[in-house]
Formats: structure tokens, C-alpha cells, sequence
């Protein structure tokens, strides 16, 4: 069953066949399709482009060996193990980087549709990516990579540097 | 030969033509390159950051832990600094212990403020939390929300977290050894960064000092730890040397110190509903009080029953048996079935229409601020047996709180959740 082929349709209407096993990555496709049981039907996927589909289907090609992540109720909440941004292997650092022209916009992009698709080692993927951009940059520079208005009063931020003083010497 | 003649200025004309379009040549070549090596358009990043759901942007900031990157980002803006605070996973069951904000004001550089709002902040974070007990510390404000967590700071920049699950509720379990429970905990809406739980290394002392862990049997044991799937080979195991001495102790110890006495209420929803009052033998006001056993039954639906004994005996009964049905109220005179005064301690012991006991101070002027410890003396076990409704366990706790009415809002604070095991 799991060598199956399932179309999915993205966005534009264009459809992209892969094997069961692949969409099953997807933790949305896999509870679709688990619901569905056995259809030629096409799954449309009106949130994610065809380009981008095609991107998370390369992503999903290459880790289809991977152990299913554990879900929200199976997954100790202790676990941090995700939560390190140090931690990307070669191949998935290149794929997130994909075309240095179209990096920014399709960094976003993937990681919407990962969020969409609810596929959790490419949200991470994506997150961490995010985070590396973010690190080392000061309150300013965030602001103004993110377009971010500063609603703070200097009181206020004042405040939060004031009670972050004493972590910072512990 | 003719040798064309040029116009100057036609030639001019070409060559700025020429150089123009090799100009524009090299720029169109290069322009992808330099885009490509240029910083990224921040209009891009802003773009897709902007199109992110809220739990996503949690989801990036979750990276961070060293605490000058967690104020960089809470200094973005105030969406920032929730989400922020927001990030902390959930997680356990966390509170202070051992002195509470006393002893962490002290020995760090925690202000009172910040452990006030830190408690807060620990209490609202999204934890499993079963029960809701909130221990008072002598500054009267909350001390060690539900279970354990210490705050130690260790050298430079490390800060970690002590937490252990205790065993208050039905569904907690201890934390063990090889448990590598790490979590991130904002402290004052900061995120503080990420904690290292170690629970065996940290806490057994802490738990031995409390009476809680059987130490001397050299089986450390907590004795209020009830999992509902225990090991019956341990159980067994167990059953030789197990005994109500340790609880025994514990009660010994209760009445030797004061100091105990916060964490009463974490007591409560340990056993499973577990009220002891700090009982004084040589309190002047109690030597006088006749002794009398006796059982009363009262508000048959809701209070089983009443019993008013000189020792212990039965407690320890309960405890081993684990029926949790009686209410014991030591050293208090018999009462009556009307109301009636004792003169000395301007106490009126009596029960209420509806069969509940009411314990009042006559003239509540004479209770002060401090006016509970009127009642040492009292032993007050309150206990809930397992087959009870939740109709029933409210119903009695509503007892409890009228019996204990005399005593006001410090009692209302400690009131005991009643915690449905009938479930």
C-alpha cells in the first residue's frame, strides 16, 4: 500500500504524483489519506505553490528513511533536542538555502507550507534557519530586517534590562 | 585611393553609442552577482516573517537561550517579548521550596519582586499542573506553588532548575534518575534560558528533610507517592518493612516546628486530601480539654464521619488501609449537638442545621492576625475516600471549610483541593 502513488495538487492546479509513502511525511496528508483510505482521488493543496510543493517533496524524497517524529501526545515535553539551531546537517542546510537569489522568499514559503503540511523536521529545518539570521543581531537590526515597530516606552525597555541584569551576571 | 573622410562628430557620436551599450552589457552580466552577494532585502525577509502565524514565530525564538539573546529579542517589541515568554514548553510541575522566596532572595540575585513574579509567572505557564496549592511563606505571599523546582545559580551563567514531579495528585509521578528533563522557564516575563533538571541529585534532600522520604529503612521512599499501577511485586517487597512510623514521625516532627507548618497545604493534596493541624501537647490552652472518643455522623451524603480520638491510632489505620474517610479533630472537647461555648477559648463548637460543624470564635476580635494558632491543639486529618463522588468530595470539603471558617481567609487560602479519585 505504501508504494501507492497520490496526487497532489498544488495551488495552481498542477499535479504532482508521489509515492504514499513520501506524502505520509506529511503529517496532514497521512491523517487525509489514513481518513481517505484507498483513492485515486487528487488532494488539492490550495496553500502551497507548485514550486514550493515540489521543494518540500525534494525534502521529504531525501529523509523518507527518517524515523516518523513523535507526535505532540507521544513526545516527552522534556525533549529540547529540536529547540538547538546549531544542529543542521550539510544536505539540509543546502537545501534550505536553496537559490541564494530566491532564499528569503522561498525560506517563508517552505516553512508555511511545512507548517500547513504539518511536517515537523522541515518546520524546524526552517525555524532554525530563522533563528541563525537572527543571531547576534541587536533589538534594532531585527526590527528593521523584519519590519517590526518598536512599541516599547524607554521605561518599558528600561524595565527588561533591568531584570535581565542579573542573569546576565550570574 | 579614396580615403573616406570621417565627421568628427559622427564618430564622437558612435563611440559614445559603443561604449554605452558595452556598458550596459557588463551590467546586465553582473547585475545577478552582485544581487546575490548583496545582504538579504530586508523587504523580502519582512515579507514572509510577516506571513507567519504567531506559533511559528514561537517556534524560531524557542531556539534561543543565552539570556543577552533572549533580551535582544524581548526588546523587539512587546508581540516579541510574549512570545517570548510564551515559548517556555510545557513541562512540569514546578514551585519553590526549602524557605522559598526568603531563602532564594538571599542566596541569589533574585529581589522579591522578581520571585513574586517569577511564582506567578511559573504558575500561569503552561504546565500539568493537578492541583493548585499555594504555600505562604511569613512575607504572606506564595512561596512554592505545586510541586518542587529550586533555583540554583552556579558559577557564571549557568542557571539551573532543580524540579522534580511530586507526587501531589493522582497522575504525577516522581521524577528519576536518567530523567534529562530540561526546560526553558521565564522568570519576570524574561526567559531565563534553558534548565537542566537533575531531580535525584538536588531534591532528595529536600524531600528527607520534609519527613517525606523513608530514608532510615536505606530505601529512599516517598510516602505520600501513590501511582496507581505500582509495582505489586514491589508492593510486596515492601509490605515487611513498611509501616505508619514514618508518618508517625513526620507528625512528630510537625509539632516540633513551626516551620513546617507552610507546607501544610502541599500535604493536603498529597494524601490524597491531607490536613494536619500543628498540634502543641503542652499548649496551656488544650491541657485542660477533655479527652473523649466518639463518632459523629454527620450530613450523611457528604462527611462519613467524625471522629474525635486521643492518639493517632486510627490515622495511621487510614493511612495504611488508604481509606481516607475520616476527619479526626484531637483534643477538642466533645461536641455537642447545640452549640455551645467553651469559656475559656471563646470558641463555639457546634454543628449547623445541616448537620456540619462549625468551629467559631465567638468574639472574632480575639483572633488576630495570627489568630489560627488559637487552634493548636487540633490535629485535623481530612481525608477523602476514594469511592466518593465529586458531589460528595465538595460537598465535604465545604465542611472542612465551615468547620474551619474560624480561622478565615488564611484558611480559605489553604484550603485543600479535594482531589477526585473516583475518576
Amino acid at each position: 500500500m505504501s508504494d501507492t502513488l497520490v496526487t497532489l495538487t498544488s495551488q495552481e492546479g498542477k499535479p504532482e504524483q508521489v509515492p504514499r509513502r513520501i506524502a505520509e511525511r506529511s503529517t496532514l496528508l497521512k491523517n487525509m489519506l489514513e481518513d481517505v483510505g484507498e483513492s485515486n482521488q487528487p488532494i488539492p493543496l490550495p496553500n502551497v505553490s507548485h514550486k514550493i510543493l515540489k521543494r518540500v517533496l525534494e525534502y521529504c524524497i531525501h529523509h523518507k528513511d527518517d524515523p516518523q517524529p513523535p507526535s505532540d501526545d507521544d513526545k516527552d515535553s522534556f525533549d529540547s533536542s529540536r529547540k538547538r539551531s546549531d544542529d543542521i546537517d550539510e544536505w539540509d542546510q543546502k537545501f534550505i538555502k536553496g537559490k541564494e537569489e530566491e532564499h528569503n522568499e522561498e525560506l517563508f514559503q517552505i516553512i508555511l507550507a511545512a507548517n500547513y503540511l504539518d511536517i515537523k523536521p522541515l518546520l524546524d529545518l526552517g525555524c532554525k534557519t530563522v533563528a541563525n539570521m537572527i543571531k547576534g543581531k541587536s533589538p534594532e537590526q531585527i526590527r528593521e530586517m523584519f519590519n517590526i515597530e518598536n512599541d516599547f516606552t524607554p521605561e518599558e525597555e528600561d524595565q527588561i534590562r533591568r531584570e535581565n541584569e542579573w542573569a546576565a551576571d550570574a | 585611393m579614396h580615403i573616406p573622410v570621417v565627421d568628427a562628430t559622427i564618430f564622437l557620436e558612435w563611440s559614445v553609442l559603443y561604449i554605452s551599450l558595452f556598458c550596459l552589457g557588463v551590467l546586465v552580466v553582473l547585475a545577478p552577482r552582485w544581487k546575490s552577494s548583496a545582504p538579504p532585502s530586508p523587504s523580502a525577509l519582512a515579507r514572509g516573517y510577516h506571513r507567519l502565524p504567531p506559533e511559528v514565530v514561537g517556534c524560531i525564538l524557542s531556539t534561543f537561550e543565552e539570556s543577552d539573546e533572549l533580551l535582544a529579542l524581548r526588546l523587539v517589541s512587546k508581540t516579541w517579548a510574549q512570545l517570548v515568554r510564551d515559548v517556555a514548553p510545557s513541562v512540569i510541575q514546578v514551585a519553590l521550596l526549602d524557605g522559598g522566596v526568603t531563602e532564594l532572595t538571599e542566596n541569589t540575585q533574585f529581589t522579591k519582586s522578581l520571585v513574586k513574579d517569577f511564582i506567578r509567572r511559573v504558575r500561569s505557564l503552561p504546565l500539568q499542573i493537578n492541583h493548585s496549592t499555594v504555600w505562604y511563606d511569613g512575607d504572606g505571599f506564595p512561596s512554592a506553588p505545586d510541586a518542587t523546582l529550586r533555583v540554583v545559580v552556579r558559577g557564571a551563567g549557568t542557571i539551573r532548575l532543580a524540579a522534580r514531579r511530586v507526587m501531589f495528585g493522582p497522575r504525577a509521578r516522581m521524577a528519576s534518575k536518567g530523567d534529562q528533563l530540561r526546560t526553558m522557564v521565564s522568570v519576570g516575563g524574561r526567559c531565563l534560558g534553558r534548565f537542566q533538571v537533575e531531580p535525584e541529585d538536588l531534591m532528595d534532600p529536600i524531600w528527607r528533610e520534609i519527613g517525606l522520604v523513608e530514608e532510615d529503612r536505606g530505601k529512599k521512599r516517598p510516602l505520600t507517592s501513590y501511582d496507581d499501577e505500582e509495582d505489586p511485586s514491589d508492593e510486596e517487597q515492601e509490605s515487611e518493612t513498611s509501616t505508619p512510623l514514618p508518618m508517625l514521625n513526620f507528625l512528630t516532627q510537625w509539632r516540633s516546628s513551626n516551620a513546617l507548618l507552610p507546607r501544610l497545604p502541599a500535604l493536603a493534596e498529597a494524601g490524597p486530601d491531607l490536613l494536619i493541624y500543628p498540634s502543641h501537647p503542652e499548649d496551656p490552652h488544650v491541657r485542660d480539654w477533655s479527652f473523649e472518643e466518639d463518632t459523629y455522623r454527620i450530613s450523611g451524603q457528604a462527611l462519613e464521619d467524625i471522629r474525635v480520638d486521643r492518639d493517632c491510632t486510627h490515622i495511621m489505620k487510614a493511612l495504611q488501609e488508604k481509606k481516607w474517610v475520616e476527619i479526626v479533630h484531637k483534643k477538642v472537647p466533645r461536641m455537642p449537638r447545640s452549640p455551645r461555648t467553651t469559656s475559656k477559648h471563646n470558641l463555639t463548637l457546634g454543628r449547623s442545621k445541616s448537620g456540619l460543624i462549625s468551629v467559631r470564635d465567638r468574639t472574632a476580635a480575639g483572633f488576630e492576625e495570627d489568630g489560627w494558632h488559637n487552634l493548636e491543639g487540633d490535629v485535623l486529618l481530612w481525608g477523602v475516600r476514594e469511592d466518593l463522588s465529586k458531589e460528595q468530595i465538595r460537598n465535604m470539603e465545604n465542611a472542612l471549610l465551615e468547620m474551619l471558617d474560624i480561622v478565615g481567609k488564611r484558611w480559605s487560602i489553604w484550603r485543600a483541593k479535594a482531589i477526585p479519585l473516583a475518576e
